[in-house]
C-alpha cells in the first residue's frame, strides 16, 4: 500500500519532469493541441449538421404553390382535396399572395436593400401542409402525398424539402465515417508524440531510474510520475484545443453566420456539448497515459538475461 | 546467507564471466571477492542483487532462489540489500539528504519516517552538516559516504560493495572501510569486491579469489 505522501511525491516529480523537458514539452503540447483542434472542428461540423437535419425534420412540410389568379372556388376545392389526401393528420394553412409578400418582407426586414429591388408581388399564393409530428413520420409518405397533390388542377408546383434532408444526411454520414478514420489517425499521432516526449525524458533520467531499480522501487513506482506527465500533456492539450475551438467558434463562425444572409434560414449554430468537451479532454488525457505507458514498457523491460 | 551451486554466467557472444562457482557466505560474515580486472567480481555481485540471471547453477540469497526469481519479486529482494559502487551512482541534481532519502521514498514510507531514518544514517557517516549540499560540492570520500548512507538506510541484511575505495586515496579508503566494518558489527553481512587483497588480509576476512571466472583460492 502506497503512503498518501508518495502520491504527492509522484505529482511533484511529474511537474519537475514536465518543466525539465522545456521546449520539447511545449512542442509536444502544441502539436497535440493542433491535432485535437482538427478533431474538434469535425465534431463542431457534425453537431451543427445534425442540428440542421433535426430542424428540417421538425419542419417537415409540403408547400403547394398555386397558379396565379385562381377563382376562390378552385382554391376551396384544392383545399378540400388536400384535406382528403392528408387525412386529418396535419394542419393546412392557406397563405395568399399578399400574405406571402408580407411574410417575406418581415423575414428580411434587416435587408432593406434586397427588398428595394422587389417590384410588384412575384410570390404565388400557397398552401402550407404541416404534418403532425409523429413517430410514424416517413419521407416516403410525405413524397406520396406531395405527388398526389401535384397532379391536381391549378397547382404551380410542390416543394417538400426531401432533397435537402437527404443531402445533409449523406454529408453527416460521410463526416461521421471520416471522423472515425481521422480520429484513429490523429489519436495514433498523439500517442506517438507523447510516447516520444516521455522517452526523451526517460533517457535524460536513465541514471535516476537505474538507481530507483537498485534501491528496490517497483516498476509501477517508477512509472507513476511519467504516466502523470503524459496525462498532463494530454489534458493540457485537450483544454487548449477546446479553448482554440471556442475562439474560432465565437469570433469567427458565430459572427459569419449571424451577419451573412446565406445562412439566414439555418438554425443558430451551436458549440460542441459539455459531454463532448469532457470526452475530448478525458480521451486526450487517456492517450497521454497510454503514450507514456508505451515508452515505459520498452524502457523498463527487464534486462535480466 | 548466500549459497552458490555450480554457477556459470555466459554473456552474449559467448563471453564467459563465471565458470562453475561454488561458494557459501554466512550471515554476519565479511567476504572479499578479489581478483584482477575481468575476473568476474562485478558479475558475482550482480548475480546476488538479481541484476542478471545465471546461465546455469543455483543461487540462494536469504533462502530465496534468486536464479529463478520472477522479475516482480526483484524489487523486494533489493530492499534487503544495500549496494555501493566505485562511481558512487549518486543523483547530482538532488541534495545529500534527498539522495539518501530516495531509497526510502521508493519503498513508500511516510515523510516523517524518511526524515528520522535519513538523519540517523547521516549521523553515522558523519555528514549531517552537509545534508543540504549537492554531490558535486563534496569530496570523493564524502560522496562515497553518501552512497554508504543510502545503502544502509534500509537496514539491509546484506551490503554489496563494488570497488568502494577504488577511486579514493589510502587515508579516505581506510575511513570508508571503518564505516563498512561498523555496519558489519551491527550484524550486516558484507560482500566487497576489490582488486587488492590488502584490506582483506588486514581484517582477516573470508576471501573468494577469482581469476578468469573461476575461484582460485
Amino acid at each position: 500500500m502506497i503512503h498518501p505522501q508518495t502520491f504527492g511525491y509522484f505529482c511533484k516529480e511529474a511537474m519537475i519532469n514536465f518543466k525539465r523537458a522545456g521546449a520539447m514539452t511545449y512542442a509536444s503540447i502544441g502539436i497535440i493541441t493542433v491535432t485535437l483542434f482538427i478533431m474538434g472542428i469535425f465534431l463542431l461540423l457534425i453537431v451543427n449538421l445534425c442540428l440542421v437535419q433535426d430542424a428540417l425534420i421538425k419542419k417537415a412540410s409540403i408547400i403547394v404553390y398555386l397558379k396565379d389568379d385562381l377563382p376562390n372556388e378552385t382554391i376551396q376545392s384544392i383545399q378540400t382535396n388536400i384535406s382528403r389526401q392528408v387525412n386529418q393528420a396535419g394542419q393546412i394553412i392557406y397563405v395568399s399572395k399578399q400574405d406571402a409578400l408580407e411574410g417575406f418582407k418581415k423575414e428580411l426586414s434587416q435587408y432593406e436593400d434586397i427588398l428595394a429591388g422587389v417590384s410588384g408581388n412575384p410570390l404565388p399564393a400557397y398552401f402550407e401542409i404541416n404534418l403532425a409530428p409523429s413517430k410514424m413520420f416517413s419521407w416516403e409518405r410525405l413524397k406520396n402525398i406531395a405527388m398526389a397533390i401535384e397532379e391536381m388542377e391549378g397547382i404551380e408546383g410542390v416543394n417538400y424539402g426531401q432533397k435537402a434532408v437527404e443531402v445533409i444526411g449523406t454529408i453527416t454520414d460521410v463526416i461521421r465515417m471520416f471522423i472515425i478514420g481521422i480520429g484513429f489517425i490523429l489519436g495514433l499521432a498523439t500517442l506517438i508524440i507523447i510516447s516520444n516526449t516521455i522517452e526523451l525524458a526517460l533517457f535524460a533520467r536513465q541514471q535516476e531510474i537505474e538507481i530507483m531499480k537498485l534501491v528496490g522501487a517497483t516498476p509501477w513506482f517508477i512509472r507513476c510520475p511519467y504516466l502523470m506527465e503524459g496525462m498532463i500533456h494530454g489534458l493540457i492539450s485537450g483544454i487548449l484545443s477546446i479553448g482554440l475551438l471556442w475562439l474560432i467558434y465565437h469570433f469567427g463562425l458565430l459572427k459569419t453566420f449571424a451577419t451573412n444572409p446565406i445562412f439566414l434560414f439555418l438554425p443558430q449554430i451551436k458549440f460542441i456539448s459539455w459531454q463532448m468537451m469532457g470526452s475530448l479532454i478525458v480521451s486526450s488525457g487517456f492517450l497521454g497515459c497510454l503514450g507514456s505507458l508505451l515508452s515505459l514498457h520498452y524502457f523498463l523491460r527487464s534486462n535480466r538475461e | 546467507m548466500i549459497q552458490m551451486r555450480h554457477i556459470t554466467k555466459v554473456y552474449e557472444k559467448g563471453i564467459q564471466a563465471l565458470n562453475d562457482i561454488n561458494a557459501e557466505i554466512d550471515r554476519g560474515e565479511v567476504v572479499f571477492v578479489t581478483g584482477p580486472s575481468g575476473a568476474g567480481k562485478t558479475t558475482f555481485l550482480k548475480l546476488i542483487y538479481a541484476e542478471i540471471k545465471p546461465t546455469s547453477g543455483l543461487l540462494f540469497v536469504g533462502g530465496k532462489n534468486v536464479s529463478s526469481l520472477p522479475s516482480r519479486d526483484v524489487p523486494y529482494l533489493r530492499r534487503r540489500i544495500g549496494v555501493v559502487y566505485q562511481d558512487f551512482k549518486l543523483l547530482y541534481q538532488k541534495t545529500v539528504f534527498e539522495n539518501v532519502a530516495f531509497a526510502l521514498r521508493v519503498i513508500g514510507l511516510s515523510s516523517a519516517e524518511i526524515y528520522k531514518r535519513t538523519i540517523k544514517v547521516l549521523n553515522i557517516v558523519e555528514l549531517t552538516h552537509k545534508k543540504e549540499a549537492f554531490p558535486h560540492q563534496l569530496s570523493g570520500g564524502e560522496q562515497q559516504r553518501v552512497a554508504i548512507a543510502r545503502a544502509i538506510v534500509n537496514d539491509p541484511v546484506l551490503i554489496l560493495a563494488d570497488e568502494p575505495t577504488g577511486n579514493l586515496d589510502a587515508g579516505i579508503a581506510a575511513n570508508i572501510m571503518d564505516f563498512f566494518m561498523e555496519a558489519n558489527r551491527q550484524g550486516t553481512t558484507l560482500v566487497i569486491a576489490t582488486h587488492n587483497k590488502e584490506n582483506a588480509l588486514k581484517i582477516g576476512a573470508h576471501i573468494i579469489h577469482l581469476d578468469s571466472g573461476r575461484i582460485v583460492g
